[in-house]
């Protein structure tokens, strides 16, 4: 009886393509939505993510995430390295400050963008991206040297192709690039400096006290979430593994901007949507079709069994549907993800896993009224005309 | 079977009504009918008078307000839902007026449907809905689907459906109601060839008094009761048109 459930559901080309199209439509609208939120809201800690080489982020107390900073002092950067089970310890720095370009003529060019400027320490260069696309990191030691990432290269000299030794003024202070980064991308679309602490501080007009955070290395076989509670134990600063800060970054936005909130709206209504618009194509699919399955319960098929099959029906539009808009979805990040301001945006095993899962309630919902007018449909009707 | 071998099905004070109150209406008041075994039975009667009722009870398909039926030698009230609806599956066949053929599946597949559910394997239930197809003089037309056949074409196809198990009771209602009158004598002709060989004992509700001469025996419904059964000559084909 399997192989007549999915004729009948097969039999009506329309409205099958219609049910996998709603399915469809839901899930590539919840997926899409998801992993550009889950995209987001990693981006608020990529400057995180990119100095990957720290165990730890030790910053002042008051700090509740990566953008705000209160500055530390010098002597607490010592007092860190003081710690038992620190390898090593250095200053980094991060602000933003204006940015420009200047002309080949030596004009100012006129590209004007506020810049999110990452000083590392000046010796070790601890803490920057490891991707680069054109130049070396390492010439971040000549003077005046800084390095920006791609997309923001796009941003700077739009439509122009990456080269290196374009001279920049930070807060009117010249600067050279000479490393272009595929540094992981900001949360606001914004060009990402690196260039050493020292330098940064100049470019920022800031004094020796501006101190954003100290990044730390753990000795081999010391685990970062003990080393944290030891530097906090021993300086009373807080400090943090990557993941805990990155994590206390994300839940900063969570809690103070509407970005949830618009998100999950359109999840929301994805659900909505999808239970109404596949909830009344199988609806009419089984009013068309009520005499039929009326018929079978006369000929002799049991209420479970037509329960089966409307469930294989539905089982089918659903996970065909699923694979369509999942399809779609993965398409999108395929090719949207190389574009630069969607660059990292990708598709999540667990948001496809959740999609799984509401697809299967939307399904369960929209089948539900369907279900309900074949369990309850007089077989006796099969004599009425 | 015990004691009804020759009755396929006995009915006993059956009483049915619908709705409450006021708007309560009595449509069965007391139905007292046996019907034999082998033989076709036609149950006529006006317009309204319960007929469709009746059937629906006989077949287990609707409960009863009161009586007893006794189907095939099995008492309906004594089963539950499920066993009634296997008792159904193995035993009885169904024509309706419109058909109610399966629009996504062919000829041969809807005839094959009841042989589906008992479990039979698709190849072989298709075989034996196909041959008996063949026999419906639909052998051209097995691979149609309903909406491209006639009326009466897809009346042929519910009668290979309603047989192709080989049912010991069949059930009609308004087999001919749907169908011309010319197509509608083509598929009582078939049809009493095949029940008469089957052996099958069937029961056709119907107006269509061209058609009673396919009768064995032909019980008279009015207001709610069996008003007579009238016994047919034993050679039905040559009574009076
Ligand atoms: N489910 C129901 N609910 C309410 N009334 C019903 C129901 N089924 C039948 N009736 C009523 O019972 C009466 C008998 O109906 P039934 O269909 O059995 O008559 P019938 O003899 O088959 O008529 P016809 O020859 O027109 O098919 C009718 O008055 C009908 O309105
Ligand atoms: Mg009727």
């Amino acid at each position: 009886m399997n192989s007549v459930a999915l004729k009948m559901l097969l039999g009506d080309r329309v409205k099958f393509l219609g049910l996998v199209f709603g399915v469809a439509f839901a899930a590539l609208l919840i997926t899409q939505q998801a992993s550009v939120f889950i995209g987001l809201m990693t981006r608020t800690g990529s400057t995180i993510v990119d100095a990957a080489e720290a165990d730890l982020w030790v910053m002042d107390p008051s700090v509740e995430y990566l953008d705000t900073v209160f500055a530390l002092r010098e002597t607490d950067l010592l007092r860190v390295r003081g710690v038992r089970g620190v390898a090593w310890a250095v200053p980094f720095f991060r602000a933003n400050a204006p940015v420009r370009t200047v002309g080949e003529s030596g004009s100012p060019g006129g590209e004007l963008q506020g810049a999110i400027v990452v000083g590392v320490d000046d010796s070790s260069l601890a803490g920057l991206p490891e991707d680069v696309a054109l130049g070396s990191l390492a010439d971040l030691r000549f003077p005046d040297a800084v390095a920006v990432d791609r997309a923001g290269y796009l941003l700077l000299w739009p439509g122009e192709e990456l080269r290196l030794g374009r001279v920049l003024e930070i807060n009117d202070r010249r600067a050279v690039l000479v490393a272009i980064t595929d540094a992981a991308a900001p949360f606001t679309t914004n060009p990402l400096v690196h260039t050493r602490y020292s330098n940064a501080l100049r470019f920022t007009n800031n004094g020796r006290n501006a101190l954003s955070y100290v990044l730390v290395g753990a000795e081999p076989g010391v685990a970062a979430e003990q080393l944290a509670l030891r530097v906090h134990k021993t300086t009373g600063l807080q400090a943090r593994t990557q993941n805990q800060f990155h994590w206390q970054t994300v839940r900063y936005y969570l809690a103070n901007t509407g970005i949830p909130v618009n998100f999950g709206t359109v999840v929301v209504l994805g659900i909505v949507v999808g239970i109404a618009v596949v909830g009344l194509l199988f609806n009419t699919f089984v009013l068309e079709h009520i005499q039929q399955f009326a018929a079978l319960k006369a000929i002799g098929v049991g209420n479970l069994r037509l329960v089966g099959m409307v469930l294989l029906q539905s089982l089918i539009v659903g996970a065909v549907g699923y694979a369509f808009g999942l399809l779609l979805a993965s398409l999108f990040f395929e090719l949207g993800g190389k574009s630069v301001p969607l660059r990292g945006f990708r598709l999540p095993w667990q948001v496809a896993a959740a999609v799984a899962g509401l697809t299967a309630m939307i399904m369960v919902a929209s089948t539900a009224l369907g279900l309900r007018r074949v369990l309850f449909v007089d077989p006796a009707t099969v004599f009425r005309g | 079977m015990g004691t009804s071998d020759h009755i396929a099905l006995r009915a006993r004070g059956i009483v049915k009504g619908f709705g409450t109150g006021s708007a309560r209406q009595e449509v069965l008041r007391g139905i007292d009918l046996d019907i034999e075994a082998g033989r076709t039975t036609f149950l006529v009667g006006p317009s309204g008078c319960g007929k469709t009722t009746l059937i629906s009870i006989l077949t287990g398909l609707l409960g009863t307000d009161g009586g007893s039926v006794e189907l095939l030698g099995t008492a309906l009230e004594s089963l539950r839902p499920a066993q009634r609806v296997k008792l159904r599956a193995d035993n009885l066949g169904f024509v309706f007026q419109q058909f109610h053929l399966i629009s996504a599946l062919d000829a041969t597949e809807n005839a094959a449907v009841p042989l589906l559910v008992q479990g039979v394997p698709a190849r072989e239930a298709h075989h034996r809905a196909a041959e008996l197809l063949e026999r419906l003089g639909m052998g051209a037309h097995r691979a149609k689907y309903p909406r491209s056949l006639s009326g009466g074409q897809q009346q042929r196809v519910a009668i290979a459906r309603a047989l192709v198990h080989r049912p010991r009771l069949l059930v009609c209602d308004e087999p001919t109601a749907s169908l011309d009158a010319t197509t509608g004598r083509e598929v009582m002709e078939l049809f009493a060839d095949l029940t008469r060989e089957s052996g099958v004992t069937a029961v056709v509700v119907t107006h269509d008094n061209r058609i009673f001469h396919f009768a064995d025996s032909i019980a008279h419904m009015a207001d709610g009761r069996i008003e007579r059964v009238e016994a047919r000559s034993l050679a039905p084909q040559q009574a009076q048109p």
